[in-house]
């Protein structure tokens, strides 16, 4: 057919747009008579946001897939290891509140009603740690891994912390060199249209007209197509997720071989909270509120005496603070006509539980995949596109929300407003109804690729002391000597783990010292 | 624990390396690191596969001599029944350092030197022969050492070049080894490595003959040829541990 989608602008160089790039270079190759022509335009003068240091396990498969080593990644990128989050203070702000969502399923998830088990059990220790051993090495600051074990393989299901600024420049290098994806610098300054409202190109000031047939916008908030171009409009999630600005810092080390923490830790402040991210260098740490329950000057105090626990007092004053101000929330569609937008161009949340770069993954696998043969079928595959990334929105903000809506904080009116009736979406509503009569299951979230599965709902809503009735009339289940062997094997595990898994400090540092094997 | 000094002819000057017969002890080991250059003469005794650096991560070739705890069934009454030892096993308490010298013009190099561990049982001031002459000059028996201590140190350098080159086309596989033996008794070797002679041969003839020019193929057939001694080692197990059942009452 003479309207093949052949070539592809991506516009926008941060780490959505590289890794747009680098997953569709890798799956359809860069071969002038065959393959497909990728060019990146990028702007000389705007400067990259580095948000989202946190990626989900998802990450190992993609950087996979475009091809990068992993040993390289630990060099460049300044990545370290992840596996999951600690939510300190989120339940009743006390010394002791805590749980993890930790990236490994508990152990015989699909075979018995764990939850029950445990309710009934007498394992004294919390529902995560009882049947999954990830929390346990992540309280020891063991690594997921051996530095025998290869590249991308894991003894426990990690993600990872980096800079993703630096992740950006690693995967802009491997795309320029390896994958053949062209690169512009240039600004751009208007696109031009078709007769039926497709983008026909962009006017650049010095490069004159790149031609495509499918633009994928990756221009950060700006949202240059979608949102400017095209007038999408804006769906706010304000009135759900209340957080809409940030301020971020980055904390030093006391000392050059300090402890890296091998997950987030989000701890929950009075009107919003914070997040502290370890990478090899330094700590990315920040707090992000609600401008409408705080004012800036709050929430800075409040980051400067979280941070004044481990840097003192004097040093933590005279860190320099970075303000963030954004809109929760997301286009109307993502997909609209050729253009598809990926990353921040498609909307934004808070980080909590880090569904950033997990999202931009989604959708560059997602527009690879289903790459549309010409133009008639692309209505089509944009139309699913779009159904799809709204059920994914939705689901990662009820997911948020869950955080918020199981807290029992009444000390400001944040969090009294977190459980408001009006400020819980209604799926998430009947969920929560569902589920006090029975824990959450596969029918709950049908698709096979959830960003956030059953399991991940456990942990979050048993962490936070959620409960589920049994069912009297349900045939008895009395499986405790099942759920005994899960949990003794759990706990065995985990001590194995915790004896022989080097720090997470001591495995960077030989992986950068010594790199990992392919195999 | 060892002793590490650097060997000086006049410290050492009386120093004795016991007979090979005095280092049964040593050789109680069931893999032994081997450089590619003794893969044509390992490969016709040994099975060869490679083996990760548990402190590094890094793979390394070794030969298989055993399976159970420090047995090397190629030790026959304390003597190898092989023509080829091992050079790792045979340096003894020998190391190769570097030290950084300056030349004449400034110039920092790094100077390879003989290490030993004084401590080791293999050493002593009476028996054997000496490491250095009357006047402090090389005995014909340090010669030898310093020869192997430069054998292992190209050879770990050509190990990694080696190594390199496997990873580059994707050879490497993890290999499977589970064994039953004649008594019924089972066990599994892991952490072994081979090449995968289904991705060699779907190599491209440019990408062969690479690795022709290279020199590699030959270490990677000569690890191929060597699985199949596993099946001796099999062997001399089934028959040692028949042996040991005919005589239970010694």
């Amino acid at each position: 057919m003479g309207n093949a989608v052949k070539n592809i602008i991506i516009l926008g160089g941060g780490s959505a747009g590289w890794l747009t790039a680098g997953l569709i270079a890798s799956e359809h190759g860069i071969d002038r008579a065959r393959g497909m022509n990728i060019t990146l335009v990028e702007s000389p003068d705007i400067p990259i946001i580095g948000v989202g240091e946190g990626t989900w396990p998802t990450m190992r498969r993609t950087l996979k897939k475009i091809g990068v080593s992993e040993s390289d990644l630990f060099k460049e990128c300044e990545a370290s290891f992840k596996q999951g989050a600690k939510f300190e203070k989120w339940v009743n702000g006390t010394a002791d509140d805590f749980y993890y969502h930790p990236l490994v399923e508990p152990l015989g998830y699909s075979d018995t009603e764990l939850f029950y088990q445990w309710k009934n059990g007498e394992y004294n220790t919390s529902f995560g740690d009882a049947f999954c051993f990830q929390g346990h090495i992540c309280e020891h600051g063991r690594a997921p891994k051996l530095i025998t074990t290869p590249e991308y393989s894991g003894i426990a299901n990690y993600a990872y912390h980096l800079n993703a600024y630096k992740l950006g420049e690693f995967l802009k290098k491997h795309c320029i060199n390896k994958l053949g994806v062209n690169h512009v610098i240039d600004n751009v300054l208007k696109a031009c249209s078709h007769d039926n409202g497709d983008i026909a190109a962009l006017e650049t000031e010095n490069k004159g007209l790149l031609k495509a047939d499918l633009f994928i916008d990756c221009s950060g908030l700006s949202s240059i197509l979608l949102g400017k171009h095209y007038g999408i409009p804006f769906i706010s999630k304000r009135h759900i997720l209340f957080n809409d600005s940030a301020l971020a810092a980055q904390v030093p080390y006391r000392e050059p071989d300090d402890a890296i923490t091998s997950h987030t830790i989000s701890t929950a402040q009075k009107n919003g909270w914070i997040w502290d991210i370890g990478l090899p260098s330094r700590r990315g740490v920040g707090h992000t509120y609600s401008s409408a329950h705080t004012s800036d000057e709050q929430a800075e105090i409040e980051l400067r005496q979280y941070i004044c626990h481990s840097l003192g007092e004097q040093r933590s004053a005279e860190l320099s603070l970075r303000k963030i101000s954004f809109e929760p929330g997301h286009r109307e569609v993502f997909w609209h006509r050729n253009c598809v937008a990926v990353g921040m161009a498609s909307g934004f949340l808070e980080p909590l539980e880090a569904s950033a770069l997990v999202l931009v993954e989604m959708a560059a696998n997602r527009i690879s995949e289903e790459m549309p043969a010409n133009r008639t079928v692309m209505d089509i595959v944009s139309k699913r596109y779009n159904q799809r990334f709204l059920y994914n929105w939705d689901a990662i903000v009820d997911f948020l929300k869950l955080h918020y809506v199981l807290s029992k904080r009444t000390d400001s009116q944040y969090w009294l407003d977190n459980v408001s009736k009006e400020s819980i979406p209604e799926r998430l509503r009947e969920l929560m109804l569902l589920w006090r009569y029975q824990p959450p299951n596969r029918h709950d979230f049908p698709y096979a690729e959830e960003v956030f599965p059953s399991a991940s709902w456990q942990y979050v809503l048993y962490g936070m002391g959620f409960n589920s009735s049994q069912r009297p009339t349900r045939k008895a289940m009395n499986r405790s000597a099942l759920s005994d062997k899960y949990f003794r094997e759990t706990q065995e595990f985990a001590a194995r783990c915790v004896s022989k898994l080097p720090s997470n400090r001591e495995l960077i540092d030989k992986i950068v010292q010594f790199g990992m094997q392919p195999v | 624990m060892a002793k590490v000094e650097l060997l000086n002819n006049e410290k050492h000057i009386d120093l004795k390396i016991t007979p090979d017969e005095y280092w049964t002890n040593f050789y109680k080991v069931t893999h032994a690191m081997v450089m590619p250059a003794e893969f044509m003469e390992a490969q016709r005794e040994y099975p060869i596969f490679l083996r990760k650096d548990t402190n590094t991560g890094q793979f390394y070739a070794s030969v298989m001599l055993g399976f159970s705890a420090d047995k090397n069934l190629f030790l026959d009454n304390g003597r190898w029944s092989t023509r080829h030892v091992p050079l790792t096993l045979k340096k003894g308490p020998f190391l190769i350092g570097f030290q950084d010298q300056e030349d004449e013009a400034g110039a920092k190099e790094k100077i390879a030197h003989i290490y030993v561990d004084i401590d080791d049982e293999r050493l002593n001031q009476k028996n054997g022969k000496p490491l250095f002459d009357a006047s402090g000059g090389r005995t014909p028996a340090l010669e030898e050492v310093s020869g192997i201590l430069g054998n292992i140190h190209l050879g770990v350098e050509q190990t990694r070049s080696f190594i390199n080159a496997l990873n580059k086309y994707d050879l490497i596989e993890p290999f499977s080894l589970e064994i039953e033996f004649a008594s019924g008794e089972k066990t599994k070797v892991t952490g072994i490595y081979s090449v995968s002679e289904d991705r060699l041969s779907s190599l491209s003839p440019d990408d062969l003959y690479q690795l022709k020019n290279d020199g590699y193929l030959k270490y990677i057939y000569s690890m191929i040829f060597s699985i199949n001694n596993v099946k001796s080692l099999i062997d001399i197990r089934n028959a040692s541990s028949a042996n040991e059942a005919n005589q239970p009452f010694d």
